[in-house]
């Protein structure tokens, strides 16, 4: 047996293969594991919403100071363009590739510029100084990013090169790389640089890093794939100087410019820039890509002078093309030409030397135009120009573009010819022809026009207007003064008020033959398919194909086979055929999942095709600027001092509200303080949040809900839990991260006080706090108690009917009725019989009110930036005036006196004593009272020694005393003695009397019998 | 119609003109109204009746909204609410029919905190509104087009009312959804089968049995599957006034479903009586009407299609209908202004449109993406 046993392991491990199915049981574990595996991949799919020409990727680059943030975006735009960054301000954009560009923007260590940043960046490069390791600042940014929605974020490295040792270098590597992937995922990349040549990093280490940047993929984050939003890369104020100068503090309008991204950006959205506020936009238009793309797509590399780079706001590329204007920069020092020279303007850029070019030409450019001739013909002289040619030509083109368009009303009207004719019948004559002409033929060409120019007193292709004169009810049109002018009113009735055509002529009947079953079925017709196919079978040359033998065959022709079996057979087979190739060659065979996802490539397909062919304006009309369009946003009445406090290094973000979304209302949330925030946060304390765009100030409720779905106040956060809050805030949609920090400055330690998500928002929340009112009882029947000290008023008591109340030791009522005296209190009826010492209490909820507090942050209009500060903590007050807290005296604790218990004595009464058991009676001797003690003590102790005549009046005295005393005794004895005897005489006196009155009893009744009788004989004698 | 002018968040309208558009817009867009001129130079100044009672209704399924008319009901200003929903029953005018309210509770419904369990009293069928069985088969039809789980979506009669006293009820339910899903809608398909209900309240049942008899005659004539049901009702359910009429519905391949109806007239207003045969002929001319002017959707739900499609995410919507009516095209107007929809409007190209009805138009558009903020999270 053993030796079997050892022969098929033997077996089992020479050939594996032949045992690979040796138990049901396991490969069906095998086979659940593997799907199960397979469906934890999956992602729930998201709308496809990408397009064909994206904006910039941005790239963030994040870290506390000194880490080499600077050099590191100097080193890579080095690496891309092969130009010199001196100072990398605001965002840059370059050209990474054939078909791709990047921004780069450095992020500072303003907790309000690292929240905006987070919530554009499409990738962050998290810099570390591996000398330090991990700061504040890298953890705070990383939960910045898990409330925004988390984009890529990529590890780097720095000041490796500060590490003596080897194995010390690896050992911190190690250590941090892993406190890396906590924090993110396990195996999110960290890369290392390892140290500086020059001004810059190591070449190659850099082009690994550009590498890694380019094959990253970006997944659609949800706020940002249902929100429009720009990051601004240059501002422009476009005020009047001459207002500017009269009053500095006017309102500016100011442009910004920037690529789309997100989802379609449009004109009628309104938008927040945080830091600054809502503000209405004016005008938004786009412009030509200042940093295109590659036209040809030939070759393998991008060529030098295509590797574009474009940032506005640090000193590079000094030529600027705006929708009307061309900005030249001159550099800080106007340089004085020199006229005679033509050597420096190789030195110098594009635009300079355009300048250089203006300034050099000896006439103005008027001038030189009016001075210019046009040959048209090589024998004829040229033609003078004149600016009145423009003026002539515009005024031209103007002329033909206000040209009305022709619109023609068109009527029906039936009846109007049957007044006309004799006879009844004729109207009805061409009626086809009519109703086609009616209907068809005369279309204006511009239906949107038609629809949304609302010049047109009237819809054109509206059904209301031919109308039927047979009802005299819907034929008046009624018009309406409104002001100054005067409208056509409608009924605000979706159903129309037409009855229709005469169905009951033939040549109408023939206008919807086709719409029925009944009718001709167009291309689908069987009996046009039939006769196609008898056809085409006519003139093919028709085999008897064997289906079975070859299955191309088949394929060929599935015409040929005229028999329907054969037909359904090879039908079946094609069938069966797209199943098989479905299920193998699809590696996601997951139904569900996969008909999602082509369900939103399908919708992703329509969304690209549809407005493809329309001209540019139109197809801003309908999707508004897609994501990818540099735009130029202009803004009214920005207040002066954001143009004046102009930080380029600070980012500038234009985000789109979408509907709803600019109103304020209560907004509900779940709410966690963070782990490493060292306080607790107090109910109604100031907290600034970071919700969708906007980051704002508001007053927090907390609250917990219960069981039963009550919201309770809490006075503070629980400490590692999660609790409810409501604040008075923008609205979002619900589902929204967001969160919370108590300063926006510097203060040391981990700044972010409470992460959360948005639940649901509504005009108002019950948040209540419990109320406990007592009373006591003053008079106690057995059921029921008169209750006082509860409520002040009989009012009070009537509102509180019905409601129950409860007694300390647990004994349930209800409050009954309001007595007259004393005022507020009431009858009520209890389960049972309370008592007199009974408090008794009635539990309520109080509605509390949240603060109606919002104060958006307004950060970007601050001289210096992170200084912001708004509504303080009452803590925080009371810290800088060193105050202390109030507290109420009755508040306090005391220590509490009590007294010890008096128990009465246990006494036996003396007949039970008498009764019990020897082993149960009181052994004890009863204890003297002190008098006695003392006075026994006393005669013990008193002796005395007398001499003999004291003996003597002593004995006297005894003497005396024993006779008084017997003289009371005897006294004492007669007189009980006669007492004694009156009683019994009295005693003997009622005994008597009875016996007497007996007596007198039998002897009264005998006579009166005797008497009776007598008299009945006398009676009976007489 | 006039442009409305917007003054800060404000937008302002004049004249009584879409009174019932321009709420529901207010309430789903967050932007508050100011009406003014509502019948300012007429004989009966101000808002009437049924127009309070619309805002009677809003109130009631919106939590914060204000409202304030001014003293002679000519000028309203509208600060909406957040869409509540919830349970709740509602006095409608007579005035107006069901259908008026009805149909903005239909374009509201979806985005309410709470599923809708509405119940409105009043005239279920007149001549003016679209009754209930047609916002039933035709609306509440189109608006399953654009949710995925249509469960809990229903509309049910449970007593008929007709003018002048009415005394119907109508209860309807809507489930709440976050968002609505982009559609594209094109082919009609062709009629199959034609269904109807005709009733008569409080006057002979045979009236009904006219009715059908008529409408039948006239519509055999395009097909043989015609079947009309005649809907007694009795005691209660039969509301307070005496009268009749027919619902009809035409079914096409592709599950499109076109309805028509036409009620008697009311003598107590000074109509001539109808005739129950006329009524029947009416409602199935209106229903070859309907059928004529085709589309994916018949000519009533013109408006809520739209504005299904402006509020769906932000993809491409397409779809196929009739000749707009002015109420649809008062719609594209306003929703242009209150969410910056424009629609791409324009004629099917037609190879082959010989007797199939009017030239159609199809209506093209990008949603804004709008989301449900009332709804709760868990």
């Amino acid at each position: 047996m053993d030796k079997e046993e050892s022969r098929e392991k033997c077996n089992k491990e020479r050939n594996f293969k032949a045992f690979s199915m040796y138990s049901a049981v396991r490969a069906g574990r095998a086979a659940r594991r593997a799907l199960d595996l397979a469906t934890k991949k999956h992602h729930l799919p998201v709308p496809i919403r990408t397009v064909a020409t994206p904006p910039p990727y941005v790239i963030v680059v994040v870290g506390p100071p000194k880490v080499g943030k600077t050099t590191l975006i100097r080193s890579l735009i080095k690496h891309y363009t092969k130009q010199k960054v001196v100072k990398p301000i605001g965002p840059i954009t370059i050209i990474s590739g054939k078909n791709k560009k990047l921004t780069f923007m450095e992020c500072n260590n303003d907790l309000n510029s690292m929240i905006d940043l987070a919530k554009v960046a499409d990738l962050v490069l998290m810099i570390i100084d591996a000398s330090f390791g991990f700061e504040m600042e890298t953890f705070e940014f990383l939960n910045i990013l898990q409330v925004h929605g988390f984009p890529k974020v990529m590890g780097v490295l720095t000041h490796l090169d500060l590490f003596k040792q080897n194995k010390r270098l690896n050992k911190i590597k190690k250590r941090l790389k892993h406190r890396f992937w906590t924090e993110i995922y396990q195996g999110a990349k960290l890369f290392y640089l390892s140290g500086m040549i020059g001004d810059g990093y190591h070449r190659r280490e850099i082009m690994n890093l550009s590498r890694f940047i380019s094959v990253m993929k970006f997944r659609p984050l949800v706020w940002r794939s249902t929100h429009p939003y720009v990051l601004v890369d240059r501002v422009e104020d476009l005020t009047d100087p001459e207002l500017v100068k009269r009053n500095p503090t006017t309102a500016r309008t100011v442009s910004f410019y920037g690529y789309s991204r997100g989802i379609s950006f449009k004109p009628s959205i309104k938008i927040h820039i945080p830091g600054v506020g809502d503000l209405p936009m004016k005008d938004v238009s786009f412009l030509p890509d200042p940093c295109p793309l590659p036209e040809e797509q030939k070759k393998r590399k991008l060529l030098e002078k295509e590797t574009l780079i474009y940032a506005p706001m640090c000193d590079v590329g000094e030529t600027l093309y705006d929708k009307d204007a061309v900005y030249v920069e001159m550099g800080q020092n106007v340089r004085k030409l020199d006229l005679s020279s033509g050597e420096k303007d190789i030195l110098v850029g594009e635009g300079v030397g355009i300048v250089n070019q203006l300034v050099k030409a000896a006439a103005p450019i008027d001038e030189a135009c009016k001075a210019s001739t046009v040959k048209l013909f090589a024998a004829s002289s040229g033609i003078k120009g004149s600016a009145d040619v423009f003026e002539g030509v515009r005024s031209d083109a103007l002329g033909t573009e206000t040209e009305p368009n022709p619109r023609i009303r068109r009527k029906v009207v039936f009846s109007d010819v049957e007044s006309e004719s004799d006879s009844g019948l004729r109207w009805k004559e061409h009626m086809a022809d009519k109703a086609e002409q009616a209907f068809l033929q005369p279309r204006p060409p511009d239906l949107m026009g038609a629809v949304y120019n609302t010049n047109h007193t009237s819809a054109i292709n509206s059904l209301d207007e031919s109308e039927p004169e047979d009802d005299d009810f819907f034929s008046k049109e009624r018009h309406e003064k409104v002001g100054d002018q005067e409208i056509a009113v409608t009924e605000d009735s979706s159903k129309i008020r037409e009855t229709g055509l005469h169905w009951d002529e033939e040549d109408v009947q023939k206008l919807l033959r086709n719409k029925f079953v009944t009718g001709e079925w167009g291309s689908e017709d069987a009996e046009k398919l039939l006769m196609e196919d008898e056809e085409s079978d006519a003139d093919g040359d028709f085999e008897d194909l064997e289906i079975a033998s070859s299955e191309h065959k088949a394929e060929e022709s599935p015409r040929d086979v005229v028999q329907q079996s054969d037909r359904l057979r090879y039908e079946e087979k094609v069938l069966k055929k797209a199943e098989f190739d479905r299920m193998y060659d699809n590696k996601d065979n997951d139904g569900l999942f996969q008909e999602m996802k082509e369900s939103f490539a399908k919708q992703a397909r329509i969304n690209e095709s549809e407005f493809e062919n329309e001209a540019a304006e139109q197809r801003i009309q309908y999707e508004g600027f897609r994501p990818g369009l540099y735009l130029r946003i202009v803004v009214e009445n920005v207040p002066s001092e954001f143009c004046q406090h102009l930080d380029p290094s600070y980012p500038i973000i234009i985000g789109g509200l979408l509907s709803n979304e600019e109103n304020i209302g209560f907004v509900h949330v779940r709410i966690k303080k963070h782990r490493w925030f060292p306080r607790i946060l107090k109910n109604n304390d100031p907290l600034i949040i970071s919700l969708g765009w906007r980051r704002f100030q508001t007053a927090m409720q907390y609250s917990m809900q219960d069981h039963n779905m009550r919201n309770r106040l809490l006075k503070y956060t629980p400490k590692h839990m999660h609790c409810r809050a409501t604040f008075y805030g923008p609205l979002v949609t619900p589902n929204t991260g967001f969160l919370g920090v108590q300063t926006v400055d510097r203060t040391p330690g981990f700044r972010i006080a409470a992460t959360g998500v948005v639940l649901e928002q509504d005009a108002c929340f019950k948040v209540v706090k419990k109320l406990k009112l007592t009373g006591v009882p003053h008079k106690v029947f057995t059921n029921t108690a008169f209750i006082k000290d509860m409520f002040t008023s009989d009012l009070e008591v009537s509102k509180f009917i019905g409601a129950s109340i409860r007694t300390v030791s647990g004994i349930r009522g209800t409050i009954k009725k309001t007595l007259s005296a004393p005022l507020g209190s009431f009858r009520a009826t209890f389960e049972d019989k309370i008592k007199l010492s009974d408090i008794v209490f009635l539990r309520a909820w109080y509605p509390v009110e949240p603060l109606r507090y919002y104060n958006p942050v307004t950060s970007l209009l601050q001289a210096d930036k992170g200084s912001w500060t708004g509504m303080k903590t009452v803590g925080q007050l009371r810290f800088e005036r060193n105050l202390k807290a109030r507290c109420k005296a009755d508040s306090h604790y005391k220590l509490i006196k009590r007294e010890p218990v008096q128990f009465s004595k246990l006494t036996i009464p003396k007949s039970l004593q008498a009764e019990l058991p020897y082993k149960s009676k009181p052994k004890l001797l009863i204890k003297k009272s002190e008098k006695t003690v003392r006075k026994q003590k006393a005669k013990k102790k008193i002796f005395k020694i007398m001499s003999k005549e004291e003996k003597q009046i002593n004995v006297l005295l005894q003497q005396l005393n024993t006779i008084k005393n017997l003289k009371l005794t005897t006294k004492l004895k007669k007189k009980q003695a006669d007492q004694r005897r009156a009683k019994e005489l009295e005693k003997d006196e009622a005994k008597a009397l009875k016996r007497q009155k007996a007596w007198k009893k039998q002897i009264n009744r005998k006579r009166s019998k005797r008497e009776g009788v007598a008299r009945r004989k006398s009676a009976s004698a007489s | 119609m006039t442009t409305a002018t917007v003054k800060g968040n404000v937008l302002c309208y004049k004249g009584s003109n879409f009174f019932r558009q321009r709420l529901v817009l207010s309430v789903l867009s967050g932007k508050p109204i100011r009406i003014s001129y509502i019948r300012a130079f007429e004989d009966e100044p101000g808002i009437k009746e049924f127009e309070v009672s619309l805002i009677r209704l809003f109130d009631k399924i919106t939590n914060g909204s204000v409202i304030e008319l001014n003293e002679t009901g000519t000028s309203l200003y509208f600060q909406p609410g957040l869409l509540h929903g919830g349970t709740f029953s509602h006095e409608c005018s007579t005035q107006r029919g069901v259908g008026y309210y009805l149909e903005a509770l239909v374009m509201v419904g979806l985005f309410c905190k709470q599923p809708l369990n509405a119940t409105l009293h009043g005239v279920t069928n007149n001549n003016i509104d679209p009754s209930a069985d047609l916002i039933k088969t035709s609306m509440i039809r189109a608006v399953k087009n654009f949710v995925l789980d249509d469960e809990g979506l229903e509309i049910k009669v449970t007593k008929r009312g007709m003018l002048p006293l009415g005394g119907g009820e109508v209860i309807f339910k809507c489930p709440v959804r976050k968002q609505l899903r982009p559609v594209q809608l094109l082919d009609s398909g062709m009629v199959k089968r034609i269904r109807g209900t005709a009733f008569a309240l409080r006057v002979s049942p045979a009236i009904a049995n006219r009715i059908v008899d008529k409408a039948k005659g006239v519509l055999l004539n395009f097909l043989p599957d015609v079947y009309i049901n005649t809907d007694q009702c009795r005691g209660k359910q039969s509301g307070k006034s005496p009268g009749f009429g027919v619902h009809l519905t035409a079914e096409t391949t592709n599950g499109i479903i076109y309805s028509a109806e036409q009620v008697s007239n009311v003598v107590s207003n000074g109509e001539d009586p109808s005739i129950p045969e006329d009524v029947g002929e009416g409602a199935a001319t209106r229903l070859l009407y309907e059928i004529y002017l085709g589309g994916v959707v018949d000519s009533s739900s013109q408006a809520l299609v739209i504005l299904c499609m402006a509020l769906g995410q932000q993809d491409v919507s397409k779809f196929v209908t009739g000749p707009l009516t002015e109420n649809a095209i008062g719609f594209l107007r306003h929703l242009k202004e209150f969410f910056g929809v424009t629609f791409k409007v324009a004629h099917e190209s037609d190879e082959d449109s010989s007797g199939r009805g009017t030239q159609k138009v199809v209506l093209t558009c990008v949603g804004i993406g709008y989301k449900n903020i009332s709804k709760r999270t868990i």
